[in-house]
């Protein structure tokens, strides 16, 4: 355990290292808000997707770990991004990244929603059949494959 | 299969034996938990080598209350003996004066007291888990102030660039009321009663202001947006002085006001930016004398030294505040010392005369005595051709 929080902070720094250069271009006005779900306390997936989304011109904010619900929705209202993405690291976190998705659903019934990361390692996509606009991205590859059509589309 | 012990090997001894007292002690000893022997009234008889080693010293005649941090003073052993069995988080002081909680059960026997203290792993967990949200949370903040940082860096390109078109846009029209004041001023002031001719005065006096705001700000957008260059050429310091004091002088004697030079006998050539020294000296020349109370005088010293050259400008006005010096190289900022005639002031001045010397690795500072008037110098870097 010592060990993963070692190379977590040592990942970490390393992603600081690059922001002098990460935050120089601006090549869309989307805007992207990132965050872990309530629970989740693993959050470095999370932020380099944020910063993936950031080299690729979109204007993204990341929330960090065990973002409440409510906040997360008060803040989406505030920012009014062109998509929400959220992190799942754990498996068993997943209730909570239901009830994440359900309650974006509520309150903003169009809103683009992307979700990922090592929680989805089993394949428990299906659950989030019932919701629409709700996409599943596999990998770095995906995210910027996506990003960037999604950038361009718009 | 018959198994026997080989010949010469030790049969197992499975007689059940009671362990002995030595064996206990070998092990409270040993134990990395805190264990003391208390006397009935609460002295410590007796610390195993764990509790010694954590609290850094002999315990034996302490009292047991004394090595707790001091705000169990309700500790009282006569109440925990009612409560047998009971565990109670109580704070040892550690030798480095930090608390550290440990979970104590006592045990009472007829004459003696047993206290037990395990370790709070509930508390280091918690602290462990503080720090790494605490780590997570600076790098999120650090990641917030990069991209704010971007931000405003994107918002000061956009603010020098659109200073710079309004200025340069600006600067033309500008030109063209000077011009057509000063023809009028010369031509048609005959043909003028006193009142046309003070207007005439004022669109001219304020059009002048104009044009040096505009220039200043174009100076400043272009050093803000890092355009900054300068045009290094051999140059004479005694001829740029010259050609700035000429500027100077009409308006030292329209005020009444001498300059005084004092200039060495020989300079060396030097490399710099010839016309961006003068606008310095006639810019700080031309602040002494606005300065400077009428009928006296503003002294010019240019010297040379090992290093290079030192240049002075002293006015003889009221002084700058030792509180407001250092708004002097400050954007727009403007100190309350008013200028003797009311001119105005951009507030730029001083920026752009320091970077322009910073930019020639000089350097430039400000003395001042109020009531007795400021002095400003530069000195400028040798520089063989």
């Amino acid at each position: 355990m010592a060990r993963e929080h070692l190379a977590t902070a040592i990942t970490e720094s390393l992603l600081n290292l690059v922001y002098p250069f990460l935050f120089k271009k601006r090549l869309t006005s989307k805007k992207a808000i990132i965050s872990c779900i309530a629970n989740e306390y693993h959050q470095i997936g999370g932020r380099m997707v944020a910063d993936i989304l950031e080299m690729n011109g979109w204007d993204s904010y990341f929330l960090g770990a065990n973002t409440p619900i409510d906040e997360m929705v008060e803040f989406i209202h505030e920012i009014e991004p062109d998509m929400v993405g959220l992190s799942l690291g754990i498996e068993f976190n997943l209730p909570h990244l239901i009830q994440a998705v359900k309650s974006i659903r509520e309150n903003f019934p169009e809103l683009d929603i992307i979700v990922g990361g090592q929680g989805f390692r089993g394949d428990q996509t299906a659950l989030l059949k019932e919701f629409k606009k709700v996409y599943y991205i596999s990998s770095i590859d995906e995210l910027e494959a996506e990003t960037w059509s999604h950038a361009n589309e718009y | 299969m018959n198994w026997r012990p080989r010949h010469g090997a030790t049969q197992m001894n499975t007689e059940k034996k009671s362990f002995q007292p030595d064996v206990y002690e070998k092990f409270v000893e040993k134990s990395a938990n805190l264990v003391f022997v208390l006397s009935e009234n609460g002295k410590i008889l007796k610390a195993n080598a764990f509790a010694n080693a954590q609290l850094g010293q002999d315990l034996q005649g302490r009292s047991f209350k004394s090595i707790l941090v001091n705000f169990h003073n309700q500790f009282d052993l006569a109440t925990i003996k009612e409560s047998p069995g009971k565990s109670y988080p109580l704070n040892i002081k550690k030798p480095d004066g930090l608390p550290q909680t440990y979970h104590f059960m006592f045990e009472f026997t007829d004459r003696q007291i047993i206290a037990f203290g395990q370790f709070d792993h509930g508390e280091l967990d918690e602290v462990q888990k503080q720090i790494i949200y605490l780590n997570e949370e600076l790098s999120n903040l650090a990641r917030e102030l990069h991209k704010k940082n971007a931000q405003l860096h994107r918002l000061n390109q956009e603010k020098n660039q659109f200073l710079g078109m309004a200025a340069h846009d600006l600067r033309k029209p500008i030109g063209l009321v000077i011009t057509y004041a000063e023809f009028l001023m010369d031509e048609a002031a005959p043909l003028l009663d006193d009142e046309q001719v003070g207007f005439l005065e004022t669109i001219h006096r304020s059009s002048l202001f104009m044009k040096r705001l505009v220039d200043d700000f174009l100076d400043v957008s272009a050093i803000e947006a890092g355009k900054f260059e300068l045009d290094l050429q051999p140059a004479d310091m005694r001829h740029i002085l010259d050609q700035s004091l000429q500027l100077n002088e009409i308006q030292a004697a329209k005020k009444g006001i001498a300059l005084e030079v004092k200039k060495a006998t020989h300079f060396p050539r030097m490399c710099m930016d010839g016309s961006k020294i003068e606008q310095v000296i006639t810019n700080l020349v031309s602040n002494a004398i606005e300065h400077t109370h009428p009928k006296t005088a503003v002294t010019i010293h240019l010297q040379t030294t090992e290093d290079g050259i030192t240049f002075s400008v002293k006015d003889q006005g009221p002084g700058i505040p030792p509180e407001e010096m250092n708004k002097l190289f400050k954007p727009f900022e403007k100190t309350s010392t008013q200028k003797i005639g009311g001119e105005k002031s951009t507030g730029l001045g001083m920026i752009i005369t320091r970077k322009i010397i910073e930019a020639h690795f000089g350097n430039i500072w400000v003395e001042s005595l109020l009531g007795e008037g400021t002095t400003v110098y530069f000195t400028l870097p040798l520089k063989k051709e």
